[in-house]
């Protein structure tokens, strides 16, 4: 009650009318007696007065009295509570560790969360922007016709639409050659996220007219690495994509599109593929709602926009559906599912933390029930007692708090260096929301843990000082404690354990090829300075062979699309003399380019027929190469090499098809580990020419030391040729699941921490009831227990715990694990052969944690232990 | 915890009056404790408006008076203080304490 009253005091606005009446009657009741006693009503106010002195100095000495009561007493526990720490440089070390720790694992994650998930788009409003998810048939969020894009701006919620893509885009009439990420926009890009250029303009609705002229606007970071800040550059014209475009502004430092990579945004009519026809679904879409306007109202409206679209052009848009999302989910959404199991591993871990925590303190607590009798008998409060154990663990958890946040600093600084690819852009920073989740973790895990202490001491407070206290020395909150420890130990390890073997089942995947020693680069050629397609063939093959003759190279040769790159083409084909499938299922296939020597380059086995050759030419004979999955498909028991396929037209608007023969039959490639592949047909480059093309050689050595050499190959052919994506295959592939290892990484890491916490929980519990038991051992010693009996008391006892600990962590395993099923690959979430791994592993340690309390009862000497 | 009797004997003794008054007679106001205090000691011992007020609210502070408002027999909005448990306990320390100086400086005053 009393700092229930000194609270109040500190922000009582009644105090001081209170104590003004206090001290006014105090006044008149003299002045009261005063004239009871004979004197004049006047004279006897003012004699009260004036033995009563200075009203306003009582008050302001009284008041002041009640803020620094409370501080003096809130002082004294501190300095209390710091002495009792520093007498216990143990405890307090193991404690503040294991603290510093989790809070800093946990300042780390949530820095991250805040980063990818939380942060809102740097935009004004951001609320306001949603995504147009087009969705055909069963693939969702595919492209949007333009003219789609013109009829969904209509809308009456949104103030407008935008529609996107990007591709590389070839800088030239520079020092060298460069390729720039481009973003081809249509010009409500820049009014939808109401964003100005930092110099210049950013170009209007006149750029989206058929014959507008080039212009281009570049971004701040381009500016500065490759122009050098030159101001001047607005008005120039650069060269992009062999075509001159005047630069009309420059975008601010800060702008980030994480959905829309870009060093240069031009009018999206100026993308090489742009068609502006109801039956090119190549753009991306995103708007922003009319203020006013909510994401409901916007979905009933495009999704009525959509379906009459469907019903006025079924040609083209049969099957096509729209759905809104919020940008930022949509932005987020391939991170959104690993950083959340992230911080749900983190939480496990601050859990047993704090678990821990709470274990020791109680173990102190019951040591100390003497102390709190003997402090209770002098008059202290149960309030001010609990307040006392309260203030230490307070104390204790913002000393963890401080490493804490050292520790996440150090955290983040790693996920900002190493984990690129899940930052898409953003970087973690201390801000205010970091610091603000880091003060109330510690704050929270400091009355979490505090309590469970605090209330034991509220009940011991009671029993005489007779007592040397060592109730409730096998607490049920102690046992519970530590069996909840184990089972999240258990949770966490069971996760990581199935993330463990996801990853290794993923890198056991054979991708169908051998990606060692290879080294790859991507390049388009300039469709102006070379128009015709046998131009652009030429200069292809003439890559080829000289790359091919440099020394230190086996082989080299050119493809399309390389495995795990992301560029991918598919076409649908047909057979002749066979009937066409049906239009909801056609025969689609993964259509590829080569060049002659690409399975040998790249590792692929040709298991029938041949390779192409440099014979194969546009001239001759159309021909293609098939992998196995295909023959398995379309040609089943039979040979498929000198069968005819038929290719659908390469350009638009032309209707005449490719009939091909087929000449050979490679092994099938995965596009990415974790998918189901579509059968495989490659064409020579030859017969279908094509301006884009990723270079693959195969080196003697160590492939990264071939790059320069072959980016000079390549400009030998054409000295202002870009080249870019300079990699090797296997770091292609290594990285298409640094997800996954992410995660494999820090749950492992959490894991083996919760793992060393739940076993210290486990000894500690023990070892304590062990020393509470020396009586009873010593007496059961005494009248012929065998030291073999001792130890099954105790160890029966711990693996009790351990016992139940693990039968609710692979409960809770069973219901959680469901989602990290997305995370997963091959794996099931409750694969057996990780469930009882693990359990294994966690008994094994929970034996050893318990092992040791178990000798020591033995070694309990009945004679001494009697006597005490 | 008791709160040990300060240097300041003053003040430790006042604390001791009033709480020893409130043991007596509760509740009482400020000014009823002046009073009886002063009654009580026949004139002796008079309180200071200035020391009374400050030390009513220390001991409310740290818990051994409490106290609640009121309304007097005139009809006026009084104060009343009364005792605690923790405040009893330490009446009972601080008397003790206190009779233990008192013989304690009497044995040297005799001797001197």
């Amino acid at each position: 009650m009393s700092w229930r009253l000194k609270l109040r005091a500190l922000r009582n606005p009644h105090l001081r009318r209170d104590l003004e009446d206090e001290l006014a009657s105090h006044i008149d009741m003299r002045a009261e007696a005063l004239r009871a006693e004979g004197w004049a009503p006047d004279a006897a106010l003012r004699e009260a007065r004036r033995r009563f002195g200075s009203v306003n100095q009582i008050e302001e000495v009284t008041r002041e009295l009640h803020v620094f009561t409370f501080l003096e007493t809130l002082l004294q526990d501190v300095r209390y509570g710091l002495r009792r720490l520093r007498h216990e440089p143990g405890f307090t070390l193991v404690a503040v560790l294991t603290l510093g720790l989790v809070i800093g694992a946990n300042g780390a994650i949530f820095s991250l969360m805040e980063a990818v998930l939380l942060r809102p788009l740097p935009f004004s409003k951001p609320e306001q922007l949603v995504y147009l998810r087009a969705k055909y048939l069963q693939t969702d969020n595919v492209g949007i016709a333009p003219p789609d894009i013109q009829d969904y701006a209509r809308a009456r919620s949104l103030s407008s639409v935008a529609g996107m893509m990007s591709q590389s885009v070839n800088l030239t009439g520079v020092d060298e050659p460069t390729r720039l990420f481009g973003a081809f926009v249509t010009s409500s890009f820049f009014s939808a996220l109401n964003v100005r250029a930092a110099e210049g303009r950013v170009f209007g609705q006149e750029a989206d007219s058929p014959g507008a002229p080039r212009v281009c606007v570049i971004s701040h970071g381009i500016w500065q690495r490759r122009f050098g800040g030159d101001p001047t550059i607005v008005g120039r014209a650069l060269i992009l994509n062999g075509e001159p475009h005047t630069v009309v502004g420059i975008m601010p430092a800060g702008f980030w599109t994480a959905f829309l990579i870009a060093d240069v945004w031009l009018p999206v009519q100026f993308h090489p593929n742009y068609q502006p026809e109801r039956s090119w679904a190549g753009l991306r879409a995103f708007g922003r709602l009319r203020d006013g306007a909510s994401l409901e109202q916007a979905r009933a409206e495009l999704t009525t926009l959509a379906g009459q679209l469907e019903a006025e052009y079924p040609d083209s848009h049969r099957g096509r559906s729209l759905w809104i999302v919020p940008l930022h989910e949509q932005t987020v959404q391939p991170q959104r599912r690993t950083v959340l199991v992230l911080v749900g591993g983190v939480i496990c871990v601050l859990l047993i933390g704090c678990a821990n925590i709470a274990g020791l303190l109680m173990t102190k607590a019951i040591g100390r029930t003497h102390e709190m009798s003997l402090r209770a008998s002098l008059g202290a409060g149960r309030v001010r007692l609990v307040r006392q154990l309260l203030t230490e663990s307070l104390l204790l958890a913002l000393t963890g708090g401080v490493l804490g946040l050292a520790l996440a600093y150090a955290g983040m600084a790693l996920i900002n260096a190493f984990w690129i690819d899940l930052l898409n852009g953003t970087v973690l920073t201390l801000n205010g929301v970091v610091v603000a989740y880091l003060l109330a973790i510690s704050t929270g895990t400091g009355l979490l843990f505090g309590l469970a202490p605090a209330f034991l001491a509220r009940r011991q407070a009671a029993p005489s000082l007779r007592q040397r206290g060592t109730l409730a020395a096998d607490s049920p909150l102690r046992s519970v404690l530590v069996a909840s420890q184990v089972a999240l130990a258990l949770v966490l390890l069971i996760g990581a354990g199935l993330m463990m073997k996801s990853v290794a089942r993923l890198a056991g995947v054979d991708p169908g090829f051998r990606g060692e020693r290879v080294l790859t680069m991507e390049y388009r050629v300039p469709r102006n300075k070379y128009p015709q397609p046998e131009q652009q063939t030429r200069f292809h093959y003439d890559v080829a062979a000289r790359v091919a003759a440099l020394p230190g190279v086996e082989s080299a040769a050119l493809v399309g699309a390389l495995p795990f790159s992301g560029n991918f083409g598919s076409a649908d084909v047909t057979f002749p003399g066979r009937p066409e499938p049906p239009r909801e299922s056609p025969y689609t296939v993964w259509l590829n380019l080569t060049t002659p020597g690409y399975f040998q380059t790249i590792g692929v086995p040709v298991v029938d027929g041949r390779d192409f050759t440099l014979a194969d030419a546009a001239a001759s004979v159309p021909v293609a190469i098939v992998s196995r999955s295909f023959v398995a498909r379309y040609f089943p028991g039979e040979r498929a090499v000198g069968q005819q396929v038929s290719l659908p037209p390469r350009e638009r608007g032309e209707t005449r098809r490719t009939l091909a023969t087929i000449v050979g039959v490679v092994g099938d490639v995965r596009n990415a580990l974790s998918r189901d592949e579509l059968p495989q047909l490659y064409v020579p480059y030859a017969q279908q020419p094509f301006i884009f093309a990723t270079l693959t050689l195969r080196a003697k050595g160590d492939p990264r030391a071939m790059a320069r050499d072959a980016q000079r190959a390549i400009w030998s052919v054409d000295k202002d040729q870009p080249m870019w994506k300079i990699r090797t295959l296997q770091s292609l592939v290594d990285g298409s699941f640094s997800y996954s290892r992410y995660v494999v990484f820090m749950l492992g890491s959490f894991s083996a921490l919760a793992l060393l916490l739940a076993a210290l929980g486990l000894y500690g519990v023990l070892a304590y009831s062990v020393t509470q038991r020396t009586a009873e051992f010593g007496v059961r010693l005494a009248i012929g227990a065998t030291p073999a009996h001792i130890v099954r008391l105790v160890v029966g006892k711990g693996l009790v715990l351990a016992l139940a600990g693990l039968a609710c962590g692979v409960g809770a395993a069973l219901l959680l694990m469901r989602y990290l099923r997305t995370q997963l690959f091959e794996v099931t979430t409750y694969d057996p052969a990780i469930y009882v791994g693990v359990s294994a592993v966690l008994i094994a340690v929970a034996l050893v944690a318990v092992f040791l309390p178990a000798r020591r009862a033995t070694k309990v000497d009945p004679v001494i232990a009697l006597r005490q | 915890m008791p709160r040990p009797l300060k240097s300041d004997r003053l003040q430790g003794a006042l604390d001791l009056l009033v709480l020893k008054t409130l043991a007596a007679r509760a509740p009482l106001h400020g000014y009823a404790i002046a009073t009886h205090i002063q009654q009580v000691s026949e004139d002796v011992l008079r309180v200071e408006e200035g020391s009374l007020y400050p030390a009513l609210h220390r001991l409310e502070g740290v818990g051994w008076v409490a106290s609640e408002w009121s309304v007097s027999s005139t009809n006026r909005r009084v104060k009343l203080y009364h005792l605690t448990a923790a405040g009893r306990t330490q009446l009972e320390a601080e008397e003790q304490r206190w009779s233990e100086l008192t013989r304690a400086v009497g044995k040297v005053l005799r001797f001197a």
